[in-house]
């Protein structure tokens, strides 16, 4: 999704930057750690940085992306405070409602988290270690450097093209995400691992979840055959070796933290699961979503196994490929005998009988899907093929 | 649609603004036109234009109010016309003859979400029959990055193995309540000839 007027309006702002800052002797290595309160001199180059973020943060601000509840809000925030300690009130977070797996820090305080993160995170300690690491690119002001390198690079035009040109994701979401496209070196990735590490540490987190999720998503990763890599990859590079590091790093710790909290985390986000799994699904990355499910489950009690079930069927029947829809059937056909199942699991089950030519068994699973769901808004969809199944010889 | 077809409303807003005049066509209310293999009567004045198997009708601009018409889709292209499956690209929006309706729904809106719309919903799916073509009508709400928010009606038809789809959409402030019912009595009357 691109916007004529905001890459018009980051241009001019980029532009401003480029003419107009005093940081002709600064070098991108010139930076040290940020402190605590900290807002840069005016007419520096980083308060011209902070600038256009302050304008992102704007758009951001109004994104129609933007999960407003208070409950999850206050949730993510708590854990940030949590861990930066007195930085946070330095920190702004948003999260968007995007369905791939990022999160993302400014250098003016604001971070990002995509709901798709939130989804495939299964804990608190989780969500600690990928604010941690956020925190640390803050922290460190590695988007600074980055600035500085970039301006001093002869790409530095191939830079304003990739920041103006947007990722087709929306809006806001696009302007960070190309911030985070000019890829981090390799040290500062590690470097914002180990603030994010230490920070899962300190606070008595267990230290293995790291090497976890990288797990998780480097089975996503592998089951891509096509297309460009996911958005987490996309900025982060050397996924492996990151995850390796962060499981000696946890193996070397002599008292690990035990900490999790994974029925909290799930009791705050639950609220949005199905949202979230029917957003994962219309992304059409079918066999990541596959993998992300599967990945998933374990994660919840036995209470949402007809949930996953059917979200399972639902990726394998839009899917279509060969033997895609008798695995659906078959799916649907478990789903409804399990705990969690949503009442649109019966109306694909009836749908899939509806196929088979078992209309009997298809007219009772769609008479229980309108009584489970008696305001559906398929009615007078469920309604014709009913009537069919009773009419048609 | 308010953005897939940016760079061709671009073109035809110019074409619009300057009363129509450089390949664009007035539809008069209360005329009935041919449009691709159908005939549509409506009760309202447009402003249309055609760049192959794709219309757009607008009556006062395209992020206003726009009907967008697109014809013949073939299996295995995107619902949306433009580009078509390959291996390097196995899982987008693309049309496969015979799915059941609320699935050529679901494809449809998937599209529509990949074009960075947000908070994509739909509501009332009914079957539609044109013509002996057999379909659905339903209804939409979306959110546009810049935060306005559309309703629309979508009709998709499936005839000799080619998806016709007819997708209006108009901001919800003033202009979907002005015109859904005259939008829907066009709809209604949409009838293949050819």
């Amino acid at each position: 999704m691109k916007s004529p007027f905001f890459n018009a309006t980051a241009l001019t702002l980029l532009s401003f930057v480029t003419c107009c800052v005093q940081a002709e002797n600064a070098k991108p290595g010139d930076v040290t750690p940020i402190a605590a309160g900290y807002r840069p001199t005016l007419k520096t180059d980083e308060s011209e940085l902070w600038y256009i973020y302050d304008k992102i943060e704007i758009n951001v601000k109004e994104s129609p992306r933007l999960i407003r509840d208070p409950a999850l809000n206050a949730y993510v925030r708590d854990v940030t405070c949590k861990i930066t300690g007195d930085y946070c009130k330095d920190l702004r977070i948003y999260i968007l409602d995007v369905p791939y797996f990022n999160a993302m820090m400014a250098p003016n305080g604001m971070m990002v988290v995509w709901s798709g993160a939130l989804l495939r995170m299964q804990n608190e300690a989780e969500l600690a270690l990928v604010l941690g690491h956020e925190f640390g690119h803050y922290k460190n002001r590695h988007q600074l450097s980055q600035w500085r390198k970039a301006k001093k690079d002869s790409a530095f035009l191939a830079t304003f093209g990739m920041i103006t040109a947007g990722t087709g994701i929306d809006m806001a979401a696009s302007l960070i995400g190309f911030a985070n496209m000019a890829k981090f070196s390799r040290d500062k990735e590690r470097e914002a691992d180990k603030v994010g590490f230490e920070m899962l540490s300190r606070n008595g987190y267990d230290p293995f979840v790291g090497a976890q999720l990288w797990d998780r998503m480097l089975r996503e990763e592998k089951v891509i055959t096509y297309g460009k890599p996911l958005p987490v990859f996309a900025s982060h590079p050397k996924a492996q070796e990151r995850r390796d590091d962060l499981m000696a790093a946890a193996q070397a710790l002599p008292n690990p933290g035990k900490k999790l909290d994974a029925e909290h985390y799930r009791s705050i986000t639950e609220t949005f699961l199905e949202k979230w799994l029917d957003d994962e699904i219309s992304r059409r990355l079918f066999s990541t979503s596959l993998q992300a499910l599967a990945d998933m489950e374990p994660g919840y009690p036995s209470s949402k196994k007809g949930l996953f079930t059917f979200y399972r069927a639902e990726v394998y029947r839009r899917r279509n490929h060969d033997g895609d829809r008798a695995m659906s059937a078959k799916l649907y056909r478990e789903a409804i005998g399990e705990e969690g199942a949503p009442a649109s699991a019966w109306r694909e089950h009836g749908l899939a009988l509806k196929s088979a030519n078992s209309r009997a068994e298809a007219i009772d699973a769609l008479e229980k899907y309108l009584s489970l769901a008696p305001h559906a808004d398929d009615m007078t969809f469920i309604d014709q093929n009913l009537k069919e199944l009773r009419t048609t010889p | 649609m308010k953005n897939f077809l940016k760079l061709m409303l671009a073109a035809s807003l110019l074409s619009l603004l300057g009363c129509v005049s450089a390949g664009g066509t007035l539809v008069k209310a209360g005329s009935s036109i041919p449009v691709f293999d159908m005939q549509v009567t409506t009760s309202l004045d447009w402003a249309k234009q055609r760049w192959g198997r794709f219309e757009i009708w607008t009556i006062d601009g395209g992020l206003l109010n726009e009907l967008a018409i697109f014809s013949k889709v073939k299996p295995n292209e995107n619902v949306f016309l433009g580009r078509r499956e390959t291996k390097s690209r196995p899982d987008g929006v693309w049309y496969k003859p015979g799915l059941r309706q609320d699935e050529l729904r679901d494809l449809i809106l998937d599209g529509l979400r990949r074009q960075g719309l947000a908070n994509v919903e739909s509501s009332n799916l009914r079957p539609a029959s044109v013509s002996g073509a057999t379909g659905i009508r339903f209804d939409t709400k979306f959110t546009t990055a810049q935060g306005l928010n559309y309703g629309g009606t979508i009709m998709a038809l499936e005839r000799n193995e080619r998806l016709t789809i007819f997708m209006w959409d108009a901001p919800l402030e003033y202009y979907h309540g002005r015109d859904v019912a005259s939008v829907n009595k066009l709809l209604d009357s949409v009838k293949f000839v050819k």
